[in-house]
């Protein structure tokens, strides 16, 4: 029994993470039919730029800030501001130059361009930072203290993961179910053409979803970082990979879908890799296998529109 | 001059100047004419001059596919059997029949597979399997293709209900399943650590390691596989176009267009389009054949996910639905890297940048199948 729920604990930090990546994945192909895949990457551009202030501010002093001080705490705060500002910035810039001008081509040359764009985030990354190549360290801000609450061990960057990501949530949820932007792109969601001639501005809109989506990621990226406390440039492509599977399982287009999903990832990888001998190194097989076999019987993802094409 | 006799002699410099570029470009000439190529894709008057030159070689069809056989097959001669750019045209056409096959996915019924890969590593572990266990080249070729086109079949029953970005997603599972599995299984596959040892092909007792002596020159070892891998080229090419021309062609293009219509007209639908992926699969299984036999050396690093993207890249950049310029896509893209090399680390940045401004200034690929300028995709 304390086993199954130490399993969860870990499962439900990881879902936290993946749900991150898979909303901006699951709202950016509702409102531009693009499958985003260097959204795991825009992430990464947000981690390291994090881990460039952290780098400048502490300059080569102790990585290990978990003492409180006024100069860490700043130090900290200001990491983590500009990981999101530039993961904002990152995606907005790569929705003008490669999504924007082919908004007319078909969605598979989006995708591709996506792949490119990736491409270019990792080698750049690889080459430009310094030492770039390895596997760098990631300041540990999170206390590395336990709590055991009846035989189950929570660390405390659990429950910051956890935290951050409910926490977010529901301030997306707001913003989606009861501001203008979220009206605006529900309205864009629903029905292109209608919406364009209601007076909503697809352009501001997805721009600013992106500027948005993009920050996720970016928090996404933050968390997978302070979880691991270590980053390397190809970070990204797991964030992306397991972001579109959540995404998908819960149906495209669809931001509780995309919760669902992540949940549903996280459980299965960590039941997995807990209670099948030999099992960590199959959890993407069974991943996968539970997704196609998902697809099979709901074509549209778990809450996704039931389509009228059948064929 | 007439103008065929004019058509086969362009076509052949055009093979010759390749070969002289392939060997002798580098530094800043290449880089002159990387760059000129970069600026010529750019601006929109380069569209309309491609379409004219290509207008002109259709207008000779027999003169010009004659031609190309004859330029491919003394292209060893304008390397001036230099062993290691035949050996990276091998490969390259091993990549050529890749994407001939996802074209039947992609460009015939519009699904979007990314795990191409996957499929060309069942090709490959298969065809090494049973080659090391004794079996001839052809043998294990054959065996390689049946066992992808089943595998193919069982993607294609996937396709069934799932569709567009779900489809793709399906296939992005299946690469990641087969590496990961490959990885695992290492009773049957050696895991990480690769198979070595692929034995080399025979016939008529002639090795594929051995020169190929022709009395006035001898070309090297590496000359047998450029001809086996450009037989199967062609052979490819022919029935991939023979599919595109018989009433399986146009069942295509109608599927494409609108599924609800083609199965009021009595088209069997699921059966169809379970028979066209496996059909397009098992090109895939040609291709990990020949690449295994090639290289004698697969490990899971040969089949990522990269790769699958790779071989769709070269779809979409040459002309998704036409076969010519899928083929001159993926000779282009597998070329490219090694001519890129002179970048070092800058390689996969530069390989990158450069798929990102193609795609922006020719959404539709370099030689755009001219059929599909009336479809919606």
């Amino acid at each position: 029994m304390d086993l199954i729920l130490q399993h969860l604990v870990n499962a439900l930090a990881l879902s936290a993470v993946y749900a991150l990546v898979a909303i901006g994945i699951s709202l950016f192909f509702g409102v531009i039919g693009i499958v985003n895949l260097a959204h795991g990457d825009i992430a990464t551009v947000g981690v390291f730029a994090s881990l460039a202030v952290f780098q400048f501010l502490l300059s080569g002093g102790a990585m290990d800030i978990t003492t409180l001080s006024a100069g860490m705490v700043i130090a900290t705060l200001a990491a983590l501001a500009a990981g999101l500002a530039v993961a904002a910035i990152s995606g907005v810039l790569f929705y003008r130059v490669a999504f924007y001008p082919l908004r007319a081509a078909p969605p598979i040359i989006g995708l591709l361009c996506s792949v490119g764009v990736g491409f270019i985030i990792r080698e750049s990354i690889l080459n430009f930072y310094p030492n770039g190549r390895n596997p760098q360290p990631f300041p540990s801000i999170i206390p590395p203290e336990l709590i055991e609450v009846g035989g189950v061990i929570i660390q405390y960057k659990h429950i910051f993961v956890i935290g951050t990501a409910v926490v977010v949530m529901f301030a997306l949820a707001y913003c989606v179910e009861r501001t203008r932007f979220g009206r605006a792109m529900r309205s864009i969601l629903n029905n292109r053409e209608v919406a364009q001639s209601l007076g909503v501005s697809t352009f501001k809109v997805t721009v600013a979803l992106f500027a948005m989506g993009s920050a996720l990621a970016g928090l996404a990226g933050l968390m997978n970082a302070l979880y691991y406390n270590l980053v390397q440039s190809d970070m990204g492509t797991l964030l992306t990979v397991k972001g579109f599977t959540a995404a998908v399982i819960g149906g495209l287009g669809n931001i509780y879908g995309a919760l669902l999903g992540a949940v549903l990832v996280g459980l299965i990888e960590a039941v997995t890799a807990g209670f099948i001998p030999d099992g960590s190194a199959y959890k993407d097989v069974a991943v996968f296998g539970v997704l196609i076999a998902i697809l099979i019987a709901r074509p549209n993802g778990l809450m996704g529109r039931l389509s009228a094409e059948r064929v | 001059m007439p103008r065929p006799g004019f058509v086969v002699l362009s076509i052949l410099a055009g093979f010759a100047v390749l070969a002289l570029f392939l060997r002798k470009a580098e530094g800043w000439i290449l880089a002159t004419v990387v760059a000129a190529i970069v600026v010529g894709v750019a601006v929109p008057a380069s569209r309309q001059a491609t379409r004219q030159g290509l207008a002109m070689l259709q207008g000779y069809p027999r003169a010009a596919t004659a031609a190309c056989v004859i330029g491919a097959i003394l292209l060893p001669i304008f390397l001036q059997n230099d062993g290691y750019w035949i050996h990276v045209l091998s490969i390259a056409m091993i990549f050529a029949i890749m994407a001939i096959g996802l074209n039947v996915h992609l460009g015939e019924i519009g699904l979007v597979n990314l795990g191409y890969a996957g499929l060309f590593a069942v090709g490959a572990y298969a065809s090494t399997l049973l080659s090391q266990a004794g079996a001839p080249f052809w043998l294990a070729t054959l065996f390689a293709m049946a066992v992808c086109w089943t595998t193919g079949g069982l993607l294609g029953v996937c396709s069934i209900r799932t569709s567009g970005d779900y489809f793709a997603l399906v296939t992005l599972g299946f690469g990641l399943i087969v590496q990961q599995l490959i990885i695992n299984l290492t009773w049957l596959t050696q895991g990480n650590n690769g198979i070595t040892n692929i034995p080399a092909v025979t016939a008529l007792g002639h090795s594929s390691k051995m020169p190929i002596d022709l009395g006035f020159i001898r070309l090297v070892p590496e000359t047998n596989f450029f001809y086996l891998c450009l037989i199967a080229l062609s052979g490819s090419l022919l029935l991939a176009r023979h599919y595109q021309k018989v009433w399986i062609g146009r069942m295509w293009t109608a599927l494409r267009q609108d599924a609800i219509g083609v199965s009021c007209f009595g088209l069997d639908v699921p059966r169809f389009k379970i028979l066209t992926v496996a059909f397009g699969s098992m090109f895939a299984g040609l291709a990990g054949s020949l690449f295994a036999h090639e290289i004698g050396f697969i490990s899971p690093d040969d089949f990522t996910l990269l790769h699958s993207v790779e071989v769709l890249a070269s779809v979409i950049l040459g002309g998704i639905g036409n076969l010519f310029g899928v083929t001159v896509g993926a000779i282009i893209l597998s070329v490219a890297p090694e001519k890129l090399r002179f970048l070092g680390d800058y390689r996969l940045l530069m390989y990158g940048a450069m798929l990102v401004v193609l795609l922006i200034y020719r959404p539709l690929g370099l030689l755009p199948d001219p059929r599909r300028r009336f479809e919606s995709f």
